[in-house]
């Protein structure tokens, strides 16, 4: 259902063209390696969301995104193994649906979207510097307020500890006192390199047949000299040396992170078998560590495991009492074992089959198509949901355990109750 | 069974309701194109429902939380749970308790009707043991704190438990340590039978299906139940908040507010058309466009996060605003300021305008999801409304209305919540 073609140097378009949502979503996903500027990358696209040439202040964009029946845009950034992603969206509603006659609200929403990354408001080499201050002052925030959660907080953590030398081991956004010392030219400088070198993925799903969208963006990229940067991904095959690091805080629910290698060598390297391995682990209510940690032995409200395949490291994630550490850890390491011997059964492995062909296969949202799609943007093939599907139900007993038996934890991260008015039992 | 269709033409999408002779409501809605199927098994019960009505009219208490205990022991069963009965089939199932409904529902794409037949008959079917509700208290206790250590659900529930003086609303959905000390499997079964009718129950189901295939599964798994629709108590509360500030310090960066305006609710509910008009009001008067949004911006006294949200259900509505702020007290003395101010002015009109464009906008994505739909339709028949209501309510929608509703907020009736950053161990 989803068309890609190549629409300049390291610049796909992919379409999807249905008529059964409500909405049109355009996306654009650039990937550049993790050893660039992420710091400048990173306070570059919210930058750029606020510094539209046509609509130049805080005020007329959104009083135009109203106009276009709430329409949403949306900026980010994230990891993927290690190239730093940077995301860029609009959502309006389907022309259909527009209240008016001949509303054109997806092309004028194409537009705007684009219009953000090649025409943004410079001057003299350099974004508005007051722009470029508040821009500045919302991310250190957001940055300061990771805390806030600390589930989260605790899975960036281990991530940190685990990988810190590695590439992986960097926020995608660099470090705080980088982002401090940012100025509006090193902004300029950051989009320039980003538009000639990232690698680009734009995921257009609508009604309409996505020619107007793909004019509108070859336009904007003919006038750039691409010259996309390789992306490449260290994977360590072996656990290093065990390292456990605990952080109190004054909470009342203590957090545990586990983290693993998992001997994958690359994230297509034995790509099915490992996914279905953490399917049984802890992917799903079916799975060994919701039945054991939490169901049979009430330890927690939550326990999964997660599979990084872009990077090849395994995440298990709970929150406990401080003081069932140890109880917890054992468990999740003697289910871990449990897979590793086989001690599960055939209707186990149907089971996890058919939760995946469920999940994956359910793509009635535009953003779920995208994501699809967009999170491919480092690869050379891309895949549809069924041909991963097709590749998972191949997967034998015999793979799940050869899978696991590679599994070994290195880190693990625990935010312990520390003693303090909090702390109420 | 009689279907009824409710077409609307301006969305090109049809909903279909049925009142199968168990007493169950079913509402479909065929999505054309879609290949997956959400549906949703429903109980007007929820966590505000800290008493029950006895045959003899008088109102007996119930524990707090047992909602939602109920709602995770429902997936236990005398021989498979339902988890285990689900992972043969592939469906993703689920539950959730709010303060006022506990629903069940599950997602699929394949074996449709054998899921929905997992569903209608794990509802249905009650089993609990001592042992099994001893072993969910400590599941339970740890959701309970999980939910103490997360600031945007703290600021919230302390400003209701500023607000409110009796009103449940007030109390955590799950509620405390100590009231699900309280539950045993007696009471369990005891609430069970009072509140799991089929009179006081819904299903909606959206999606790649058919009609005959949800009747044909009600027909196969509906057992038909005693007992009608439970009769909620209405109490009026005075406007006036229990106090104007409350404080907590809880492990985050900064410091966190929430500013809430109770309503003088002389009946329980709300109307559809006041629900959409407080949502306009709100998002006009503190929305990225506003006047006021802005002057907090420049004077660096919010962020992007600063939010607003109509909070309303049976017998209490309130209006919030809230965020993160260096100053929150200064910050709700601007916003209190400028309430005031808007009340004597009403709204501008074109602000309000093309707030109402961003509400339609909102209102048609939604029918998108098959999730959003299920649940919308739920809302719906509890509310007492039609399947498209919101978009004929959406219609009439006029400012005096919205200036109605701004009028209702006054200073004296609103509190602030805070949440402030504790020092953390070095």
């Amino acid at each position: 259902m989803a068309k890609v073609t190549t629409i300049a140097d390291g610049v796909r378009l992919c379409t999807v063209q249905t008529d059964r949502f409500k909405s049109a979503l355009i996306s654009v996903t650039m990937a550049v390696p993790m050893t660039g500027n992420l710091s400048a990358n990173a306070l570059l696209v919210r930058v750029l969301k606020h510094s539209s040439k046509k609509y130049p202040d805080f005020v007329r964009l959104n009083q135009k995104l109203d106009e276009l029946y709430g329409a949403s845009l949306a900026v980010g950034f994230t990891k993927l193994g290690e190239a730093q992603q940077l995301d860029f969206s609009i959502s309006c509603i389907d022309d259909r649906f527009a209240l008016g006659e001949g509303e054109k609200i997806t092309a004028e929403s194409a537009e705007l979207l684009c219009g953000m990354l090649f025409n943004p408001d410079v001057k003299k080499g350099a974004f508005r510097a007051d722009v470029v201050d508040e821009e500045k002052r919302f991310l250190l925030q957001d940055i300061e307020e990771e805390i806030n959660d600390k589930r989260s907080y605790a899975k960036t953590k281990l991530v940190e500890i685990m990988c810190r030398n590695e590439l992986f081991g960097k926020k995608p956004y660099g470090t705080k006192e980088e982002i401090e010392a940012l100025t509006p030219e090193d902004l300029y400088e950051a989009w320039q390199n980003l538009l000639k070198t990232a690698t680009v993925m734009i995921t257009c799903v609508s009604s309409d047949d996505g020619k107007k969208v793909e004019r509108i963006f070859k336009k904007g990229f003919s006038k750039i000299d691409r010259q996309p940067a390789a992306i490449t991904t260290e994977f360590r095959t072996r656990a290093g040396r065990f390292r456990r690091v605990e952080e109190k805080f004054p909470v009342n629910q203590g957090k545990l992170v586990l983290g693993f290698r998992t001997g994958k060598k690359s994230k297509e390297d034995s790509f099915a078998p490992y996914v279905v391995m953490n399917d049984i682990f802890g992917g799903n209510v079916y799975s060994k560590l919701f039945m054991n940690v939490r169901e049979k032995l009430s330890l927690c409200y939550y326990c999964w495991s997660r599979i990084v395949s872009p990077k090849g490291i395994l995440l298990v994630d709970c929150g406990i009492d401080t003081e069932n550490e140890k109880k917890a850890t054992d468990e999740i390491l003697a289910q871990l074992k449990a897979v590793c011997d086989g001690d599960f059964t055939d209707d186990d492995i149907k089971a996890s089959f058919m939760g995946m062909r469920e999940r994956w296969l359910s793509t009635d949202s535009p953003g779920i198509i995208a994501l699809w799609y967009s999170s491919q943007i480092t690869d050379e093939k891309i895949y549809t949901p069924e041909e991963r599907i097709a590749m998972i139900e191949k997967v034998t007993k015999k793979e799940i355990c050869a899978a696991a038996k590679h599994v070994k934890l290195e880190t693990v991260y625990m935010i312990s109750a520390q003693e303090g008015e909090n702390n109420e039992a | 069974m009689k279907l009824k269709e409710f077409r609307n033409d301006l969305l090109g999408e049809s909903v279909f309701h049925a009142k199968h002779p168990t007493g169950l409501n079913i509402f479909i809605m065929p999505k054309s194109g879609y290949t997956t199927t959400y549906a949703i098994f429903a109980t007007k019960y929820g966590s505000i429902d800290t008493s029950v009505k006895k045959a003899d009219g008088t109102f007996e208490t119930i524990p707090e939380g047992t909602a939602h205990f109920l709602e995770h022991k429902l997936f236990e069963g005398e021989e498979l749970d339902a988890f285990e009965q689900f992972s043969k089939t592939g469906a993703s199932a689920n539950a959730y308790t709010s303060f006022d409904r506990t629903a069940y529902l599950f997602s699929c794409k394949e074996n449709f009707e054998e899921s929905l037949g997992i569903l209608l008959d794990f509802v249905q079917k009650p089993y609990f043991t001592q042992e099994t509700v001893e072993k969910e208290q400590g599941i339970i206790g740890q959701e309970i704190r999980m939910y103490k250590d997360l600031a945007d659900w703290e600021v919230m529930f302390n400003l209701l438990s500023a607000l409110y003086y009796e009103h449940p609303v007030s109390i955590d959905i799950a509620g405390t340590q100590e009231s699900i000390a309280k539950i045993n499997a007696d009471l369990l079964y005891d609430l069970y039978r009072d509140f799991y009718n089929l009179n006081n129950m819904v299903l909606c189901v959206c999606g790649n299906v058919d009609c005959e295939s949800v009747l044909a599964v009600a027909d196969k798994h509906l057992e038909k139940s005693k007992g009608g629709k439970i009769e909620r108590r209405f109490v009026y509360e005075s406007p006036k908040p229990v106090r104007t500030l409350v404080e907590e310090n809880l492990s985050v960066a900064q410091k966190q507010f929430l500013l809430g305006y109770k309503e003088d609710r002389k009946t329980p509910e709300v109307s559809l058309a006041d629900e959409l008009a407080s949502q306009v009001m709100l998002e006009t008067l503190f929305g990225k466009t506003s006047p006021l949004f802005n002057e907090l911006l420049s004077q660096k006294l919010i962020d992007m996060g600063f939010y607003n949200e109509f909070f309303f259900g049976f017998g209490y509505a309130c209006c919030m605003v809230g965020g993160t702020s260096p100053d929150p007290e200064k910050t709700a003395e601007i916003i209190r300021k400028a309430v005031a101010e808007a009340v004597k002015t009403g709204l501008d009109p074109a602000a309000f305008e093309r707030t109402k464009r961003k509400l339609y906008g909102s209102m048609v994505k939604m029918y998108n999801s098959i999730e959003g739909i299920s649940n919308h339709l739920m809302g719906l028949y509890f509310d007492g409304y039609k399947p498209f209501a919101e978009l004929d309510a959406f219609r009439n929608l006029t400012i005096e209305r919205a200036n109605r509703r701004l009028r209702k907020l006054k200073n004296s009736y609103s509190a602030l919540s805070v949440i402030n950053p504790l020092p953390q161990e070095q």
